[in-house]
């Protein structure tokens, strides 16, 4: 295997002499991050999350329970919890600029929940701050839900729903950023590796008495590494910069790997389509954007029909990125299954990619010799 | 005493329908320069491929130094291989290139730096050993591809065009170097489309066509093949008639056959250079007067055009 480990080297050697693959992988998503966070942040700085004002006008067990609902623990410190007792007071916080949004929930609340009927609540928000009003509607609406399950059921701990726009605007960047360019950032790899076939070192690889497999073990481990010591890097920066927080760190080391393999897998499998590695970058390059939007990752589909959140979740990236987002609402508590559904879906893409690239590379290989 | 080093026995292989290779036989010995000539497509790259062991064949054997090579690494281990491409990491440096190139034939330590400073000196790339191999020339990179595959002294080399695309100055140097390995006794396997490489390099020379070997011999014994047959070309001035010296010629005993091109009178005749004087006597009989004369001995390329109909760099 020491040949394996010497092909890994030269490739990881390769790879750090790439100057704009450095960019690529790691300075531009931060600056990105740094960037959107600033301009889509709103007035959300200083102690971090977001300032919830609520009015309480009924007074029940069930609209208390939604001040508990947003301070639980799961939450993280995510949400700060400004209340008041008036509607005007409501107001007069956004106005001063005191809070991101206000919920006010009417009398009647509790009964209309308890009943099944719409309960009367609103939504107040500052000019300018949709997304804080979005997140703000989905959790009422998350709240909702929950209360009409029987009160003698606990209202889970973690939040089985992405957190989206209940994290900083920042946070959400942080996130969407380092999935997108984890894939640009393997996809520089994988063409390294079919500019490999193309320039033909890679006969002069299979004429050497290196076995195949440590060819093939070689070639994966430095995509692997690669891969691994992008996401290992923006998760630091990210929580250095921008106090972005990754959840439990086991469960996201797991989710890291399975996003590696996808991102691999989605890269070698759209480079094997191609003639070339110019030809494959493009088209992967193409394809990795377009799942992005779909995915989610430039706009949270809160704010959209709701198709685009089904959507979101059937592709690979947006599997990935929901799940660290999910990872990052659970905080301490969240676990693998927490993010089961995107542990299978991720590890499913990847290893599916991998070997119908490599397939296909096998049959090209032998046209080539 | 002299060893064979590279033995090849039937050898076979088809893509699809397409027979690429058929049966080919050779042998190398250790210190020899065997030349494979063909055109284009005649099966030479397929050939060296299944020898390198880069290409499964259909059929046949292969041993290298009495090792199979179905051996897998230790056969491979054996041979050094030139491809007619570049095949260098244009981001690495020529020594980062070399030194990797070592280590996947298995050298360490000192004998692996000794052996970087032996290919780079031996390739005149000393100086530039640092730098990174993008910025090389096209002949200071085929030169380096040359020196990663003899980096491990091999006990086979094999060159697949190695000077294809290069300046004479190049060329030169290559030669020198490939009969430097010979002299060492590397066994050599050179192939070519170009006949003067094959002539002046190789000690015996394979032509294969349509990928089976169709002759093989030395020099001498592929062109004595032809029976003596010697070309004549005898350049006809202005006005005069092509067509009725054609006739002339034609009809000579001894003439196979006599064809006019550009002026000049191509004439094939048994003990050509004999038959000269009769020839040019005839001419002048007849009010031709001829403006020269070439006697041209037969050559690979002739050999090749009388067994496959067919020129060297068609």
């Amino acid at each position: 295997m020491h040949h394996a480990l010497l092909i890994c080297i030269k490739d990881l050697r390769q790879r750090l002499r790439d100057r704009t693959a450095i960019l690529t992988a790691i300075v531009a998503p931060l600056v990105l991050t740094a960037l959107m966070g600033l301009a889509l942040g709103g007035s959300q700085g200083g102690g971090g999350g977001m300032r919830l004002c609520i009015a309480d006008l009924d007074h029940s067990k069930l609209s208390s329970g939604f001040v508990d609902f947003v301070e639980r623990p799961a939450l993280g410190g995510l949400i700060r919890v400004e209340p008041v007792d008036s509607i005007p007071a409501a107001e007069q916080m956004i106005d001063q600029h005191q809070a991101e949004c206000a919920v006010v929930m009417r009398p009647g609340f509790g009964r209309a929940i308890a009943s099944g009927n719409p309960p009367p609540a609103e939504i107040l928000a500052a000019r300018g701050e949709e997304f804080a009003r979005q997140g703000t509607s989905e959790l009422l609406r998350n709240y909702i839900h929950h209360a009409a399950i029987p009160h003698d059921r606990a209202v889970p701990e973690v939040i089985p729903r992405s957190a989206g726009g209940q994290m900083r605007v920042v946070d959400f960047f942080a996130v969407s950023m380092t999935v997108l360019f984890l894939t640009f950032g393997v996809l520089s790899g994988v063409r390294a590796l079919q500019t490999e076939v193309d320039s033909r070192t890679m006969v002069r690889l299979i004429a050497s008495p290196t076995p195949p497999y440590a060819i093939v073990a070689g070639k994966f481990a430095a995509l692997l590494l690669i891969g691994l010591i992008q996401m290992g890097t923006m998760i630091a920066a990210t929580s250095l910069l921008f106090g972005t927080r990754w959840g439990n760190p086991l469960p996201a080391a797991a989710l890291v790997l399975t996003s590696v393999l996808m991102a691999i897998g989605l890269t070698a499998f759209l480079m094997s389509l191609t003639k070339n590695a110019e030809q494959g970058t493009a088209l992967a390059a193409i394809v990795i954007t377009l799942l992005s939007i779909v995915g989610g990752q430039f706009l949270p589909p809160q704010g959209l029909p709701d198709v685009f959140e089904t959507l979101t979740r059937l592709t690979p990236n947006g599997q990935a990125f929901f799940g660290f987002l999910d990872l990052a609402a659970a905080g301490a508590h969240g676990t693998l299954m927490t993010i089961a559904q995107p542990l299978a879906f991720t590890a499913i893409v990847g290893l599916s990619g991998i070997a119908l690239a490599a397939l296909r590379a096998r049959r090209s290989l032998q046209e080539m010799t | 005493m002299v060893t064979t080093t590279l033995r090849v026995r039937g050898l076979s292989k088809s893509f699809g329908e397409r027979l690429a290779v058929d049966g080919v036989s050779f042998a190398i010995d250790a210190g020899e320069i065997y030349g494979l000539l063909g055109p284009n497509g005649a099966g030479k790259t397929t050939s060296i491929s299944m020898i390198a062991g880069i290409l499964a064949r259909d059929g046949g054997e292969i041993t290298i130094d009495g090792v199979n090579i179905d051996a897998g690494p230790p056969a491979r281990a054996l041979i050094g291989i030139v491809p007619q491409a570049i095949t260098l990491y244009l981001d690495l440096t020529a020594r980062e290139n070399l030194d990797f190139w070592g280590r996947m034939y298995d050298l360490t330590g000192a004998p692996l730096r000794d052996a970087i400073a032996s290919a780079l000196e031996a390739v005149g790339l000393t100086p530039r050993a640092d730098d990174i191999v993008g910025t090389y020339s096209g002949g200071m990179q085929r030169r380096l591809n040359l020196a990663c595959g003899i980096l491990h002294q091999p006990k086979l080399l094999i060159l697949d065009e190695p000077t294809v695309g290069v300046d004479p100055q190049i060329r030169s140097a290559i030669f020198d170097l490939v009969e430097r390995l010979r002299d060492a006794g590397t066994a050599i396997l050179y192939t070519t489309h170009y006949m003067e490489e094959a002539e002046r390099l190789c000690a015996r020379i394979g032509i294969i066509d349509s990928g089976r070997l169709i002759a093989e011999g030395t020099r001498a014994e592929l062109v004595a093949s032809l029976s003596q047959d010697a070309r004549i070309e005898i350049g006809l001035g202005r006005g005069d008639s092509v067509e009725r010296a054609e006739r002339i010629i034609g009809a000579l005993e001894g003439v196979r056959s006599a064809k006019v091109e550009n002026s000049h009178l191509h004439v094939i005749a048994d003990h050509g250079a004999s038959r000269l004087p009769a020839m040019l006597t005839a001419l002048l009989n007849a009010g031709v007067v001829a403006q020269s004369v070439s006697v041209i001995e037969p050559n690979l390329e002739d050999v090749f055009l009388r067994m496959t109909g067919r020129a060297l760099r068609d």
